[in-house]
């Protein structure tokens, strides 16, 4: 994408992110696709994929990890690092903050164009420097909150309560209550009693107190791994590729993923180093709120292994050592296997079958489905590539929402056809005097159908029924994208019935209700 | 830990461990009320893919995840959620060449509950290796069509009898009627139901028969001799 160019990123139809330019011709995230396009009929969208963001953002880590060893991602776009050793380096925090945002913004490149810009923040704890970071990309400037509880909570009372779902991944049933209740600043969440809230809102509740006071804001139950559960592969033979180091990545993070879950725990934060045989090193943290699962720990070791090997002038040697350590673990929960080890074992079970399928056939080789919204029964979902998404997260992936809250116009009801022809073949459809059956721009078909000719296959299918046309008008806005289609029903003699599309005067055949 | 003491402890294998689950109109006509696990299953006839997804949705349902493999984008996502299976157990292998076939067969099966395929490029050979590591894990494999290299032990053929709603050129197609047949090595004799697939209400459902049943009764003992 262009560095000035208008786009936004897409997730469930949803915008999730917006270039700057973007933002100018009034696109917002938290829009949905068709009103964004509304609003700017010349927005490109781009689908959400998170291994492209962290590829992307890559650069930025490796920048920064000259001046701080390990960095912690908590996902493409965001790092944390404790300040504490750097900023004395550095002569301050604020001398610290500079630097950061220059290094970031020369790894960055064009890129920035794109962005609303980098923020930086210094404070007390991961949430208040997240909140000092997105305020500082409005101030233009890095955003330090002095050390100390009052300070800290001083600098927060006038944030929204709604950082706390945005940041601190906490549920938004709780912001949405208190905002309704008129808690809307974390100053006011702040004055209330805590043990109250407690009462309210259990754990959460006194979470969210703590955020908003200042105080300590590792989730109350995180505590350190006992010593002995880090895994490591040494490799006799120096591995230059990043295949075979993902796959032996894979092997770490199923035991590493056993390990801790057989104490009952789930890893949060994943300490993963490599290193080359001339001792070069890659040291990162990733931090994921609600524990990474096996694959989600091989997705993590890919993303950074993949920017590091692929990284301008390359490796001088091949990688000897690669180690998966949990840095924080928590008690998990919910991800308990039934005693009789059904539900959550079919899951992690499936989970691990796509990561060997990828390993034996490639990344993209296995594919879930995915809602995508749509008019045609082949438009509604997609197949996405399993290892680009989360496959923890699935059930959020494919609920449709927009079924009954926002029904497509024009979309065909069900029952759907079980059988998609993606693309569509090319047919034939015949009156009752051999002519192609056509439809004029009014909608009136020029006659009824009665012969199908399967293109290949030389029997032809006599219609017994049909019903149609329902015309769609697709894209009308976007000459380039336009698509008008006038879709038929058509039932054999035989029993079997076709779903049959007319597009500029060819037919095809787009499904069958087998 | 968790699972050796399962293991253990397990007194006998339960009615649900050895039958995957499948849609109460359906489960009458399976001899044992579903698919049982370690089993090859044929599906033909005109509504073959739809049988796929009826046999499917109950397995996803209960918790079991479905592998396809080798079918492209032809499975029908929009037509699967209207059929009941959980999207969010599905997981697919679109393209595979023919040269690894069995090894991905077998390695989803080794997976997941329930694999989808079709027969083609499977060699008898390949199929039986295959069928034994369904004996083993306990899995069920669909075989769409012509089954290929794979002796079915049960074979689903659904043939259409009607389908209503279209009328000349009016309306759009609301439900179909089709006669379902279970039959197989592993099925001591052939058992019909005649079948809503699916109903107008988007499910399957057994054809209520009309008060005059003497028309109907017939047809089934002579199927049932054959």
């Amino acid at each position: 994408m262009a560095p000035d160019a208008v786009g936004a990123v897409v997730r469930d139809q949803q915008i999730v992110a917006v270039s700057r330019a973007a933002r100018a011709a009034g696109v917002r995230a938290g829009m949905r696709r068709r009103d964004a396009q509304a609003r700017c009929a010349s927005l490109i969208l781009v689908e959400h994929d998170p291994a492209r963001d962290a590829r992307r953002f890559e650069p930025v880590v490796r920048a920064l990890s000259e001046l701080v060893p390990v960095v912690e991602v908590a996902e493409a776009g965001t790092v944390l690092f404790g300040a504490r050793g750097p900023s004395r380096w550095c002569g301050g925090d604020s001398a610290l903050a500079e630097r950061v945002h220059r290094l970031a913004a020369g790894a960055l490149g064009e890129l920035l164009a794109l962005v609303d810009g980098i923020g930086v923040g210094v404070a007390d704890g991961r949430f208040a420097a997240s909140v000092a970071a997105h305020r500082s990309v409005h101030a233009g400037q890095p955003v330090l909150i002095e050390a100390g509880k009052d300070t800290t909570a001083h600098a927060l009372a006038s944030v929204g309560v709604r950082a706390l779902v945005q940041i601190a991944g906490l549920p938004a049933e709780l912001t949405g209550l208190l905002e309704r209740l008129g808690v809307t600043r974390l100053g006011e969440l702040a004055a209330l009693p805590r043990l109250d809230l407690g009462e309210r809102f259990g754990p959460n509740g006194i979470f969210a107190h703590r955020l908003a006071s200042g105080e300590d804001d590792r989730h109350p139950e995180v505590r350190a791994p006992s010593p002995d559960l880090a895994v490591g592969n040494e490799f006799e033979e120096p591995v230059l590729q990043l295949g075979p180091l993902v796959f032996a990545a894979r092997h770490l993070a199923d035991q590493l993923y056993e390990r801790v879950a057989a104490r009952g725990e789930v890893c949060t934060r994943l300490l993963v180093e490599a290193e080359t045989e001339h001792g070069e090193r890659s040291d990162r943290q990733w931090y994921l709120n609600g524990g990474l699962s096996a694959a989600a720990m091989v997705e993590r070791v890919r993303w950074q292994l993949e920017g590091w090997v692929n990284q301008p002038g390359g490796l001088s040697a091949g990688v000897v050592l690669l180690r998966l350590t949990p840095d924080e673990v928590l008690p998990a929960q919910g991800r308990q296997l039934g005693f009789w080890g059904e539900a959550s074992d079919a899951d992690e079970q499936a989970a691990r079958t796509i990561t060997r399928l990828v390993g034996l056939l490639g990344p993209d080789a296995v594919c879930v489905p995915e809602w995508r919204g749509g008019r045609h029964p082949g438009d509604r979902y997609r197949w996405v590539s399993a290892t680009s998404t989360d496959i923890a997260d699935r059930a959020a992936r494919v609920r449709a929402v927009a079924v009954s809250e926002h029904p497509w116009p024009g979309g065909i009801a069900a029952p759907s056809p079980a059988w998609i022809l993606d693309p569509p073949l090319a047919v034939q459809v015949l009156d009752a005097d051999g002519a192609a059956v056509r439809v004029d721009g009014r909608g009136a078909v020029s006659g009824a159908p009665s012969t199908l000719l399967l293109t290949g296959a030389s029997s032809a299918v006599t219609v017994a029924d049909w019903a149609g046309p329902w015309p769609t008008d697709e894209h009308w806005w976007d000459p380039a994208r336009r698509r008008r289609r006038a879709r038929f029903q058509l039932l054999s003699d035989r029993g079997e019935a076709f779903l049959v599309s007319l597009e500029q005067g060819s037919w095809w055949l787009e499904g069958r209700y087998s | 830990m968790a699972q050796g003491l399962a293991d253990r402890v397990r007194p006998l294998s339960l009615a649900r461990e050895r039958v995957l689950p499948v849609h109460s109109a359906l489960a009458e006509v399976f001899p044992e009320g579903g698919l049982r696990r370690g089993t090859v299953v044929g599906c033909q006839g005109q509504a073959a893919w739809s049988t796929a997804l009826a046999l499917a949705a109950g397995p996803a349902q209960a918790g079991s995840w479905v592998g396809l493999v080798g079918l492209g984008s032809r499975w029908g996502l929009s037509a699967a959620a209207e059929w009941g299976v959980a999207l969010d157990r599905v997981l697919s292998v679109p393209t595979v060449e023919t040269a690894q076939l069995p090894t991905v067969l077998a390695a989803v099966a080794d997976g997941v509950d329930l694999v989808v395929t079709t027969g083609a490029g499977v060699r008898a050979g390949d199929a039986r290796r295959i069928a034994t590591r369904l004996g083993q894990r306990g899995g069920v494999l669909l075989v769409l069509g012509d089954p290929g290299g794979f002796v079915p032990d049960v074979v689903c053929s659904a043939v259409t009898t009607s389908w209503t709603g279209l009328h000349g050129g009016c309306g759009r197609l609301t439900a179909r009627r089709v006669r379902f047949e279970v039959s197989g090595r592993r099925v001591d004799r052939p058992r019909h139901a005649d079948l809503w697939f699916p109903g107008p209400a988007g499910t399957p459902s057994r054809v209520q028969t009309e008060v005059d049943s003497n028309t109907r009764r017939p047809s089934v003992r002579l199927a049932s001799a054959g």
